[in-house]
């Protein structure tokens, strides 16, 4: 895939070099900025409920959840007519009784909250199917972590190039979330080609583990928002990136109004699941 | 413009006016009595009369005077002087040899003073480093390095520990011109950037020109760093070397035929890796890890008006590394080839030339040799050049420089192949780009009288980006990713786009008093290629792009004034410079750009100005037991790019408010030597966070800033202790081996200096998102004491 990660490749080499880099937490005074609308949701071809969260930004040391946004208007409109209101099942938490997202239509997201209209738009793209998952298990070394059961992708990629995807994967039902596990792809690289052998995982499995793994086939612009993200919460050391704002497809209606932040994306999904066996290898 | 050309052309006249008496020429070469070397910068003064010559960059003098009696001094710092008498009736070349100041000989008349150079030449915001300086400096690792050097030099800033290059006034690291021997230098850094590449025992002479750079050179917007590497030893064979605590060196060098030819040959290799090979760890031994480089010139001296040069660079650093079960293996490999052939040839005592061939290639290669992730990319810089200079001595009063020259440049910013059945990748191959640079330009120094001198020069070059090439407009919102639109071809040869700029030089010195001086300078630069770098320090696998249809080159416009003193019967230098720099067509990136592989890298491409302004105060001492200097430079680095930070200006990466370094180097007697650095500088800008946000349904967090704000705050203040202890062995005169022992401890208080401070949540597996802390990265955190042995024979 495109992301050859050349700069982790830089960092692997860092780190033979000697141990000399070393990391401390220090007290750092910050600003607070304005609060601001944060969107965070999903439409995909699988079926709902679709779930938008809606919250605010928060002080960066705030260290508690960050508010969530009760009793704003949301609604998704699809490119077939389709208009849906969510009804807020918890707090911030809005969520769709009807829609259900095909791959080829767009939708629109419209938020009104505070006086502020805002609108975010998406499709859905293809998704190929996964074949099946591989596991192997690797010894420590600089490109492993922790020795263990590490998982492989197997699947075709479709001809035809401008098709990204991004990997979740799930170890007993429980997503992996930590930053190291935003894994995310295009297919400049590896149009048309049979992916294989191709590892997700960035710490180890054990037996017995049940393991999921969803494709989500998503939007350019979703692309680029993860590309940009990726360099804000993990850092590259010498050759780290520098700190700056990561896009959003959040629009306020009024140009003059506040800005909101975050995603609203929608993804063609394929999955497949498996239990680690050592028989099964 | 219009307003300077005719002032320009004028000025081009005035060395051709009116000559009455009948005039002879004095000229020869200045060379180091010990070895041959020819001296760069030696003066030449005809006492009582306040005019003199400087030796060129071989060594060379002329000096044209009216016929008479006259009394000259030949000096070189560090050398013993020489006064010769003479009865000019006729043109007359006269070879010097020189002695270092404790080898004196007898038939000399030997006196103390050194040169007033610092005062009384042209030159403001050149800095020449000694190579035996440099080697008594504390150096990291025991390894003497020239680039983290000139680091401590005022004016010169650099992103942090470990960094790659270095900032000069406020100006980008491929701003500056590096030279080893006329050949550019695409990346001077070994091992990502801790050490540069060039050999210190194969170097000769190094000099920094941060302003009022003459018209001779171009191309960089900041500086120049001439690196010139040694002849070679033209009395007698000598070897010379190290064992160190990173790499070993050996030098060879001696007459092919004594006084007329020599040959000099430097390698040095790296050797972590034969250590690797020697731990018990199976993972370990597999790896490769290493640096090396080679260096080798030789000159012949083909008759009494020809010389011939021949010199050139070869090094790589490499690493490769396979897991002991063969499923995980990556290779990475970079390095520079260089090789300039160079005839000097003396039309006639006044007329000196010199024609260059240049051959410079930089590449590197990253792989992953195995796997279904098999893939090898690599990426070229090719660089032809050809040049001729000459220098015409005039009269006492105009020594004129004028020349061409033209490079060729071939660049292959990326090609990708799958290695082997398994892999999934498809080759992927970047068009190459081409593009022809050529300058021609005038300059002459001129003295007016005993107390001012001018330096004044034009310089025109042009760059002509050429096909076969298929190329883009791009078009989209301010601040984000372009999309290409309007695709057209270009046929090979064809001009896409042409650039020509005209950039004058002035330089002005005015004596107030025997020890002190004024000095002036502008000068305007032009860029044609450009590092595409868009991580904090430039890495190995950055690419170099031309100046295309939509990258415009760089500009730059630097006046500065300085006042030069000397006190203390010459024996301590000081200076005060202030300088502004304003800079066009800056290059940044949209967040998340993608600088490598990237077809529409231009779409990634945001382009603003830069400004940088600065006062620079230097003290140095060069004679007698303690020797060094102490360098202030309070400065400030800004750009303002559409599409970041609101279009306002922010502080460049580089930007550092006050910088102090303090080098001394004491003799404690004839063998032991202590020397010490110590630097301070304000920490570098970066962007902090004033507020976090949640996605992935709260699982990751995200520092933003609301207010779009770029380099906000400023991460602590760097300092830094090095100190080092030299050992010579017993002079024995009986015996040609000299050896010694060098100790040395880098940052000696093992101060955790930050060299960035980001931001990130608590990664705890299945923890809630919600703690987040700020973290201080520091790259060379602790006390680093290293042992060397160096030696001659």
């Amino acid at each position: 895939m495109k992301r050859i990660y050349p700069i982790q490749l830089l960092i692997i080499c860092c780190g033979l070099l000697g141990l000399w880099s070393c990391e401390d937490v220090i007290d750092v005074a910050l600003d607070e900025g304005e609060t601001l609308l944060v969107v965070d949701g999903w439409v995909t071809d699988q079926p709902g409920p679709y779930t938008i969260r809606l919250t605010t930004t928060a002080p960066y040391f705030s260290n508690q959840s960050t508010p969530r946004v009760s009793e704003a208007s949301v609604r998704i409109t699809d490119s077939e007519g389709f208009s849906e209101v969510l009804q807020e099942n918890e707090p911030g938490i809005y969520q769709t009784s009807q829609l259900r997202g095909k791959i080829g239509n767009t939708y629109t997201l419209h938020i009104a909250v505070e006086g502020e209209e805002y609108e975010a738009q998406t499709s859905i793209r293809r998704v190929p199917l996964i074949d099946s998952l591989g596991f192997e298990y690797e010894e420590e070394s600089p490109f492993i972590e922790e020795e263990g059961y590490y998982v492989s992708y197997f699947g075709p990629e479709p001809a035809g190039k401008g098709d990204f995807y991004r990997f979740k994967v799930y170890q007993n039902n429980q997503m992996l979330a930590d930053p190291g596990d935003l894994i995310f792809v295009d297919d400049e690289l590896v149009d048309g080609n049979y992916i294989h052998d191709f590892m997700l995982n960035d710490e180890a499995f054990q037996e017995g583990d049940t393991i999921r793994v969803e494709n989500w086939s998503i939007t350019e612009d979703a692309y680029y928002f993860y590309l940009e993200l990726l360099p804000q919460i993990e850092n590259f050391g010498l050759f780290a990136n520098p700190p700056a704002n990561v896009r959003t497809n959040v629009v306020n209606k009024n140009p003059e109004g506040l800005k909101a932040v975050g995603w609203f994306g929608g993804a063609g999904v394929s999955a497949k699941e498996a239990i680690i066996v050592p028989g099964n290898l | 413009m219009q307003t300077v050309k005719p002032i320009i052309f004028l000025m081009l006249l005035l060395p051709f006016w009116s000559f009455g008496q009948k005039q002879y020429t004095l000229s020869g070469h200045i060379r180091d009595a010990a070895n041959g070397e020819g001296l760069i910068g030696a003066i030449v003064q005809v006492e009582g009369q306040g005019v003199g010559a400087t030796t060129n960059e071989y060594g060379f003098y002329s000096l044209t005077l009216k016929e008479g009696d006259y009394s000259l001094r030949y000096s070189y710092l560090g050398f013993a002087s020489q006064t010769r008498k003479i009865d000019l009736q006729a043109n007359q070349k006269i070879d010097i040899q020189l002695a270092t100041e404790d080898i004196q000989m007898q038939e000399v008349i030997v006196t103390d003073t050194p040169p007033d150079q610092n005062v009384s030449s042209m030159d403001m915001g050149v800095s020449k480093m000694e190579m035996k300086t440099i080697k008594a400096m504390p150096a990291l690792l025991g390894e003497v390095d020239v680039i983290r050097s000139i680091q401590l030099l005022p004016g010169v800033s650099t992103v942090g520990e470990g960094a790659s290059g270095f900032n000069v006034r406020g100006g980008g690291v491929d701003q500056n011109l590096i030279l080893l021997d006329e050949a550019p230098v695409y990346n001077a850094s070994h091992l990502m950037g801790f050490f540069s590449v060039f050999n210190p025992d194969a170097v000769k002479d190094v000099k920094l020109v941060k302003g009022g750079i003459p018209a001779q050179y171009g191309g960089r917007l900041s500086s120049l760093l001439d690196v010139r590497m040694k002849e070679g030893n033209a009395k007698q064979f000598a070897a010379s070397g190290g064992i160190g605590t990173i790499s070993s060196r050996l030098t060879l060098e001696g007459p092919i035929q004594k006084d007329k030819s020599s040959f000099i040959i430097a390698g040095r290799r790296s050797y972590a890796d034969l250590f690797l090979k020697l731990s018990g760890d199976e993972d370990m031994k597999n790896n490769q890890l290493y640096f090396y480089d080679l260096s080798a010139k030789t000159n012949f001296t083909l008759g009494p008006k020809d010389r011939l040069f021949l010199s050139g660079y070869f090094g790589n650093d490499a690493f490769r590394f396979q897991s002991s079960d063969g499923d995980f293996s990556a290779k990475l490999r970079w390095g520079n080839k260089t090789g300039t052939i160079r005839w000097n040839h003396l039309f006639s005592d006044r007329l000196f030339a010199n024609f260059t061939g240049i051959y410079s290639h930089y590449d590197y290669l990253l792989g992953v040799p195995t796997g279904s992730q098999a893939f090898e990319w690599t990426s070229h810089i090719y660089n032809y050049s050809g040049k001729a200079d000459f220098t015409y001595y005039l009269n006492v009063r105009n020594t004129l420089s004028f020349g061409a020259n033209l490079i060729h440049y071939r660049f292959h910013p990326g090609e990708a192949k799958p290695l082997g059945n398994e892999s999934f990748f498809n080759p992927y191959i970047l068009q190459q780009q081409r593009g022809v640079e050529y300058a021609a330009y005038v300059d002459n120094e001129q003295s007016l009288g005993q107390r001012l001198s001018l330096q004044y020069g034009l310089r025109f070059s042009a760059y002509d980006f050429t096909g076969p090439q298929t190329v883009f407009d791009y078009e989209g919102p301010v601040g984000q990713r372009k999309k290409p639109v309007n695709e057209r071809t270009y046929k090979a040869g064809e001009s896409i786009a042409l650039y020509t700029n005209l950039e004058p030089r002035f330089s002005m010195r005015y004596s107030l008093t025997p020890g002190s001086s004024l000095k002036a300078s502008y000068n305007r630069m032009a860029q044609y290629v450009h590092l595409i770098s868009n991580t904090t320090a430039a890495s190995p696998l950055d690419i170099w792009a031309p100046s295309t249809n939509n990258i415009k080159p760089e500009l730059a416009d630097q006046v500065a004034l300085g006042y030069f003193r000397n006190l203390n019967d010459d024996q301590i230098e000081t200076s005060a410079e202030v300088f502004y720099k304003t800079m066009q067509n800056q290059i940044d990136y949209v967040p998340g750009a993608e600088t490598l592989l990237n077809q529409q890298l231009e779409g990634d491409l945001l382009y603003g100005k830069g400004r940088a302004y600065g006062l620079e105060l230097y003290v140095r001492k060069n004679t007698g037991r303690l020797n060094g200097w102490v360098s202030y430079t309070l400065s400030r680095s800004e750009r303002k790019i559409e599409g970041i930070n609101n279009h306002q200006w922010y502080p460049a990466k580089y930007d550092r408010r006050h910088m102090l370094s303090v080098v001394g180097i004491y003799a404690l007697n004839k063998r032991l030597s202590l020397s010490g650095n110590f630097a301070y500088n304000t920490g570098v800008a970066t962007t902090f966070p004033n507020a976090r946000y949640e996605i992935d349904g709260g699982k990751l967090t995200v520092p933003h800033n609301t207010d779009g704000t770029r380099n906000n705050y400023r991460v602590p203040a760097y300092h830094r202790l090095d100190l080092s202890l030299t050992l010579q062995s017993k002079k024995n005169e009986t015996r040609r081996w000299q050896g010694e022992w060098v100790f040395s401890v880098y940052n000696v208080y093992s101060r955790r200096n930050a060299f960035t401070v980001y931001f990130r949540q608590n990664d705890e597996r299945d923890d809630i998102t919600t703690q987040t802390e700020a973290v201080r990265l520091s790259i060379l955190g602790s006390i680093l004491p290293s042992v060397t042995y160096n030696f001659t024979f």
